[in-house]
């Protein structure tokens, strides 16, 4: 892919968040005057930029989008939600091009169709009636019969670089002569006027029924020109007249070749028939013409597969040399030709588009300000000067005949490689620091059209979008967030009747908030809606098996609530088309604690629910203990564990088949780390522990309780870069991720809140 | 007819150095060696000295343009006088594809030449495999 | 043919243009002129008016308003609005009360156009 396309991609996907962005705002402020021309630059640049890559059902898609808009911003339109959603639905065609654009470098093959069919709902929708006749669409030229349209191509490349080409239908009103009107003289007076054709609108009447006094002529024309100049001439008579620009490669009698590849080889077939039936070919240009031809079909040929066709061509190429006659060549060739028809085309060359494309449509750069990189080039270059200071320490260590001396000097470089592998991991993460925006910014759409769908009129209003996290952290966030957001809309926001009953606004408000507390990033989604039923959540959980009824008694409200995000509750859910999609509430409390966070939730019946998610600012460095069990070594995260004991042997209670301990004045629950993960155990290891020895426990504390985790072995504690776990390894609740050590290997991070069982 | 080989090369001709640019990163990109000439003669000095596989020439150039070059290239003996020419001009009247035919171009395409349509051709014309 | 023709403007100094153009191209026709709208209708009444040529931005009731109620009075009269500013709206709003447009500086081919036109709508309705 060519660096043009690239920005390319860059810019318009920037130009379409945008003008979506502006969109919505405009549908709620219909008279501004900023939004409107906001919407209307971006369209206008989309489309100019569209214009370089000759991707013209997008160019054409954009202009009538533009068009419209210009009407709009001259006061000659009105915006209405039809015409919103054309305008948004022509947004999201145009990045579905672009994708496929990326991908293949190329539109696909229905893109006119589409194209036809969007420009028809913009111009349909919404009564855009400018009083103008039907605009002549780019590629209405078959009006003009070849010869023309071919004579005004060479009239445009006699004239200087930049002079535009204007397709005007002129409509002059029946009365206008009783104005003062004279079309006639009008194009007469045209400066490059180039093609003309006038007829009559409706057929000519009979003789006796002639009124000649009104006009009934229709009036199509080509015009050379720069825009404002046609326009211009036109200005007096702008209501009976369109005119639009056409690319002049329009007006080439060679058929595009975008369409349909497979006509390339055809065309290329073809040619060669021409090129060898040309008469008057100076003797000694022959063989030149007969070989060239001869390869060009043969290529042609190949590139569609038909090898063996080719190769009967180059025979009858050597034929043709031989006798000095082109015959056997042609006839050879026609029969290629005729095969290739009859075997229909389905070796046909095709564009790049129809290849497997090798890349996924995602975009996956980031937009990184120049300074973070510096930095983190700076600390490279310091690294690399470590790097080399160690180097030679180990050549000192390898010569010195006294070890001590290599130690301070070891101990400093270790200090100084400490601290500039920190910084640079702080450097990269800043990189990877994005805006919380970047994905809050795709929910306002969503919740309009949620909110169009199940008839319940809400908002969405954004805080703190400049709230930055690490973009894993924050891409991670997307589709908890739908989720919770169609929740939201669908089960929280009450219908209309409803909430006027209860003296609310008709329109309900949802607000996505983010914000830092403690080094973590905050989200919440509140909605002022019914607020969750705690009784009934309470009574689905008993049936649930989720708790008993018993331990229901016991619970706070928050507690009862926080039981929406238990396993096996949510899914007894109402499901309605927009929230089940097999995602429930447990699964989003998943998703947000494998990356490290938690969620919450507060609720007040009738006034609304805010769930909250508490997240940390990067994959960022983790505290972990190693532990050893079973001969297995993991990491179990420090910010879990409250203390590490020693347990006697003799503190171990039994209770029922389990074990249990004393832990400042509570009774808690022991567990083997090597039983919970159902390690397989070590030949011999049940001798070797003996009763009365102590155990190694660390305690656990988590939102979810208190428990001991007993280990054989307890090793350093360290500072590490948790990886999240991926692929088939996602869903696997004892991690929570993964860290490389210093000797390659690889650390499995226990999740301690799910280890319990 | 030689074999295909695995990178055909591809002799662009054209007085703009912005367009030789974009052709050969272009046709790089789709698996062509791109060789450049500035002028017919230029072009034609390159392909004595080189092996190619498909000419790319602009109808209007300096010193030798595009029909003239075509001639000479067609008036050599041999398979040098037998090179698949692509023509690429802004003329898309009538009488000059005829010219260009005459001339002995295999085929005709009119600027602006969008790149997967230059890459496309360049396909089929030297017989790479869709 | 003689006809009256209505000049309507608040510059005396465009009335005198205006009314130059017409002595120059219908010598024989009579040109009666008004300053403003108020006046213009008076006129209308007893003067046996043919042809208002009626400029747009006047103070008080632009010349659109006047033309809207000379149609009121008279759906066949031809009228023209004579402004130096060919806005679409002003195009459009003229379109629709049947009125022709002439564009300042007024050129003596533009008027002649007009005027052309109007006498031939006067023909064929008889007057």
């Amino acid at each position: 892919m060519n660096a043009l396309l690239e920005q390319f991609l860059l810019e318009s996907r920037d130009l379409i968040a945008e003008a979506t962005r502006d969109l919505l705002a405009l549908e709620r402020a219909p008279d501004d005057g900023a939004l409107i021309v906001g919407v209307f630059r971006a369209f206008h640049t989309l489309k100019g930029s569209s214009g370089v890559f000759g991707i013209q059902p997008m160019t054409r898609m954009l202009h009538a989008a533009e068009d419209i808009l210009a009407a709009i911003r001259d006061g000659r339109a009105a915006t209405g939600p039809d015409l919103t959603d054309a305008l948004l639905e022509s947004l999201d065609q145009t990045a579905r091009w672009l994708d496929e654009l990326e991908a293949s470098e190329a539109l696909p093959a229905d893109a006119d169709a589409t194209a036809a069919a969007l420009i028809g709902r913009l111009h349909g929708d919404g009564g855009i009636d400018t009083a103008r006749p039907d605009a002549p669409m780019a590629g209405d030229l078959d009006i003009f019969t070849g010869d023309e349209r071919a004579s005004v191509l060479d009239a445009v490349h006699g004239q200087p670089a930049g002079t535009g080409v204007f397709r005007i239908a002129y409509r002059p009103d029946p009365r206008c002569f009783f104005n003062g009107d004279d079309p006639l003289k009008l194009l007469a007076g045209l400066p490059g006027l180039a093609a003309l054709r006038i007829s009559a609108r409706e057929g000519w009447p009979a003789l006796d029924s002639l009124d000649p006094f009104q006009c009934h002529l229709d009036i199509d024309a080509l015009v050379l020109g720069d825009e404002s100049a046609v326009r211009h001439a036109f200005r007096l008579v702008a209501d009976q007249v369109t005119i639009a620009a056409i690319d002049p490669a329009a007006l080439s009698p060679q058929p595009s070749p975008i369409a349909g590849a497979g006509d390339v080889v055809g065309a290329v077939l073809e040619e060669q028939r021409r090129l060898l039936a040309t008469p008057d070919v100076p003797p000694g240009e022959v063989a030149g013409r007969w070989g060239s031809a001869a390869a060009a079909a043969a290529n042609a040929l190949r590139h569609e597969g038909r090898g063996g066709t080719a190769d009967a061509l180059a025979a009858a190429l050597a034929l043709a040399q031989d006798r000095l006659d082109p015959k056997p060549l042609a006839e050879a060739l026609e029969r290629a030709m005729r095969d290739r028809l009859a075997s229909g085309k389905d070796l046909a060359a095709s564009l790049p588009s129809q290849q497997p494309s090798s890349q996924q449509a995602s975009s996956r750069s980031l937009r990184v300000e120049e300074q973070r990189v510096d930095r983190l080039f700076a600390l490279v270059g310091e690294m690399i000067v470590a790097k080399n200071t160690l180097g030679w320490l180990a050549g000192r260590t390898a010569e010195a005949a006294d070890p001590s001396g290599i130690v301070r000097p070891l101990r400093d470089l270790h200090a100084l490689v400490e601290r500039l592998t920190r910084d640079m991991h702080d450097a990269v993460v800043r990189i990877r620091t994005v805006p919380v925006g970047q994905v809050f910014d795709r929910f306002p759409r969503l919740v309009r059209d949620l909110s169009l769908r199940l008839g319940k009129p809400a908002d969405l209003a954004i805080e703190g979008e400049a709230t930055s996290a690490d973009k894993t952290v924050v891409d991670a966030l997307f589709e908890p967030l739908m989720h919770l957001i169609r929740n939201s809309l669908d089960h929280g926001v009450e219908r209309p009747e409803e909430r006027r009953a209860r003296g609310k606004p008709d329109r309900a408000t949802v607000v996505l908030r983010a914000f830092h507390a403690n080094d973590r990033l905050v989200v919440e989604i509140s909605d002022d809606g019914g607020g969750i039923d705690l009784a009934a959540v309470g009574r689905k959980a008993v049936l649930a098996g989720v708790l008993d009824e018993a331990q229901l008694a016991l619970l706070t409200d928050a507690e009862v609530a926080a039981l929406i995000f238990a396993p096996g509750l949510s899914t007894m859910e109402e499901t309605s088309d927009l929230s089940g999609r097999g995602v429930g509430m447990s699964a989003v409390r998943m998703a947000i604690e494998r990356i490290g966070g938690s969620v919450g939730i507060r609720t007040l019946r009738h006034r609304g629910t805010t769930i909250s998610l508490e997240l940390p600012l990067t994959l960022a460095l983790l505290r972990i203990v190693t532990v050893s069990a079973r001969g297995r070594r993991f990491g179990a995260p420090l910010d879990d564990v409250a203390e590490t004991i020693r347990l006697p042997d003799s503190h171990i209670q039994r209770i029922r088949g389990r074990r249990a301990f004393t832990w400042r004045d509570q009774v808690v629950p022991l567990h083997p780390l090597g039983r919970l993960l159902e390690l397989p155990e070590e030949p011999g290891q049940g001798q070797r522990r003996g009763d009365g020895d102590d155990r190694l426990v660390l305690v656990v504390r988590t939102g979810g309780g208190v428990f001991g985790l007993e280990v054989d072995g307890i090793g350093d504690r360290l500072e590490v870069a948790l990886r999240p776990m991926d692929g088939l390894l996602a869903n696997i609740p004892a991690y929570l991720g993964t860290t490389l050590q210093g000797d390659g290997g690889v650390l499995l991070i226990l999740n301690l809140k799910e280890l319990p069982p | 007819m030689s074999d295909r080989p695995e990178r055909p090369r591809i002799l662009i001709v054209d007085d703009g150095s912005l367009i030789r640019l974009y052709y050969r990163e272009t046709l790089e990109a789709a698996g062509f060696d791109v060789a450049e000439a500035l002028n017919g003669i230029e072009a034609l000095e390159k392909l004595l000295s080189g092996r190619f596989d498909l000419v790319i020439v602009d109808i209007n150039m300096p010193k030798m343009d595009g029909m003239s070059f075509l001639r000479a290239l067609r008036g050599r003996h041999g398979e040098a006088g037998s090179l698949p020419a692509l023509m690429i001009s802004s003329e898309a009247a009538n009488h000059d594809v005829a010219a260009a035919r005459a001339a002995g171009a295999n085929f005709y395409l009119v600027k602006p030449v969008a790149a997967e349509v230059l890459a496309l051709h360049a396909a089929v014309l030297t017989g790479r495999p869709a | 043919m003689t006809r009256t023709v209505l000049v309507v403007d608040d510059s005396k100094l465009a009335r005198m243009v205006v009314k130059s153009i017409l002595v120059k191209t219908r010598a024989d026709w009579r040109v009666v002129e008004a300053a403003g709208p108020g006046q213009a209708l008076d006129l209308l009444d007893g003067e046996g008016i043919d042809i208002a040529l009626i400029d747009f931005n006047m103070p008080e009731h632009d010349g659109l308003w006047l033309a809207s109620e000379i149609r009121d009075r008279d759906p066949e009269m031809p009228i023209a609005i004579l402004s130096a500013n060919a806005q679409d709206a002003i195009l459009a709003r003229a379109r629709e009360l049947d009125a022709a447009f002439v564009e300042k500086p007024i050129s003596e081919e533009a008027l002649a156009a007009f005027l052309s036109g109007a006498t031939l709508k006067l023909r064929r309705a008889g007057k």
